[in-house]
């Protein structure tokens, strides 16, 4: 059953640092609808459609039990109209690393509150979203936390060369030259100074397996800085860094005792050395939600780093999606 | 003489042992929970100086921008810069 996932999974659903995960959702749709329109006219025999390049996401919950508490489903949803929010949500586990989608400018665009008889009332909610979806990994998982910790220290830290979301890119050949020539069948989709991470390249001396710079030649060949004096056949490359910037989603479902908390993203080449990549301003305090985006280069391995000033305890989120 | 200033926010091993042990284990993720409570961590921000960060990362962050080379002359404190005590 890898890849697959069930109701217990889906672990995280955040909207502006609230848990509505609390009010026991019982279904949630993600919708992803591309735009078309009719392009068939006078003499065609067939309708016909094309893309108009946009796309819209639709979301909507239903089965929650109806919950008048403080942060509760309906004190979050009943004056929804017209608010942008922040929403997260996770379907493979609250486990860092994992999958997760993250939103801002979700609006509640409908709000039903279902009394019935012989049943506990419920609190179904459709949104409409204005801007795009962004889909990432969990940095920080929805987790509680009494001091400042960083995920790096703790070896929680995220491989982009493990995202099961990653296309993996066969290997045709290495070339006999300094800097060695890489082929590959089809397209590789590389920019001039993205890393790749090589596995399974076999007879080439030296060996180019490992985490390589290329410089792209043309659509399916690209150099990496090595001299290879035999040539090697096959194997495969997934992305190790990437190059078009990223989002990062922060949210704050708790915090007691704490009179702030800055949380930051960090990113790192080589795993050794990380560098500031994100940095949420402070929050003050809980329920609360960030998105920021950064540009330039994603390196391959990214950390969160929580620091809350005072003492208490802090359940944070934190999510980041490549672009 | 010259000095190495973080123009971005750095975080790396605090010192020769750890350095050491994260360089064995091929990096902070691959950490297991007896180095993991081992290493020391050191964070630079901008404008402080991170001579000792470690040389492998080094040449990226230059070639990006985000460690920069300045004479050390330039990093002193300057004469208006220095309080002298006045003693009563």
């Amino acid at each position: 059953m890898a890849g697959k996932y069930g109701a217990s999974s889906f672990s995280v659903l955040l909207i502006d640092g609230r848990n509505l995960l609390a009010a026991k959702v019982k279904n949630f749709t993600h919708k992803i609808i591309s735009l078309m329109e009719p392009s068939h006219g006078l003499g065609d025999g067939w309708e016909a459609s094309s893309p108009v390049g946009l796309q819209r996401a639709e979301l909507t919950q239903d089965g929650a039990f109806f919950d008048d508490t403080t942060n509760g489903i309906h004190e979050t949803m009943k004056a929804s109209e017209n608010v942008s929010r922040i929403l997260c949500f996770a379907f493979a586990g609250n486990i860092i690393g994992r999958s997760f989608v993250g939103i801002e400018g979700t609006y509640g665009m409908a709000y039903d509150v279902l009394g019935q008889r012989g049943a506990l009332t419920k609190a179904n909610v459709a949104y409409q979203v204005s801007g795009q979806v962004d889909r990432g990994q969990i940095i920080q998982d929805h987790a509680t936390k009494v001091a400042s910790w960083n995920t790096k220290s703790l070896g929680t830290q995220v491989d982009y060369s493990t995202d099961p979301a990653q296309t993996v890119i066969p290997i045709t050949s290495s070339s006999v030259a300094n800097p060695s020539t890489i082929t590959t069948p089809v397209s590789h989709g590389l920019v001039t100074g993205q890393r790749i991470v090589i596995s399974g390249h076999a007879g080439s001396t030296p060996a180019i397996n490992g985490q390589q710079t290329v410089t792209v030649v043309n659509a399916t060949q690209f150099t990496i800085p090595v001299n290879v004096t035999v040539g090697g056949t096959g194997g495969s490359f997934v992305r190790g860094s990437t190059a078009n910037g990223g989002v990062a989603y922060l949210q704050v479902s708790d915090m007691t005792g704490f009179t702030g908390f800055v949380g930051k993203v960090r990113s790192s080449a080589d795993d050794i050395t990380y560098a500031d990549l994100a940095t949420f301003t402070n929050v003050a305090a809980a329920p609360a939600a960030q998105r920021v985006t950064v540009n330039g280069t994603i390196d391959r391995y990214l950390s969160f780093d929580g620091a809350p000033t005072g003492s208490g305890s802090i359940t944070a989120f934190c999510g980041f999606a490549r672009a | 003489v010259t000095r190495l200033i973080a123009r971005r926010g750095l975080t790396y091993p605090a010192d020769p042992e750890s350095l050491q042990i994260v360089r064995d284990a091929g990096g902070f993720s691959q950490l297991d929970d007896f180095d993991i409570a081992r290493v020391r961590v050191k964070s630079v921000e901008p404008g402080e100086p991170c001579d000792d960060i470690p040389t492998e990362s080094l040449p990226l962050y230059l070639e990006r921008g985000d460690v920069e080379v300045v004479d050390a002359e330039l990093d002193q404190p300057s004469d208006d810069d220095i309080v002298t005590p006045v003693e009563e």
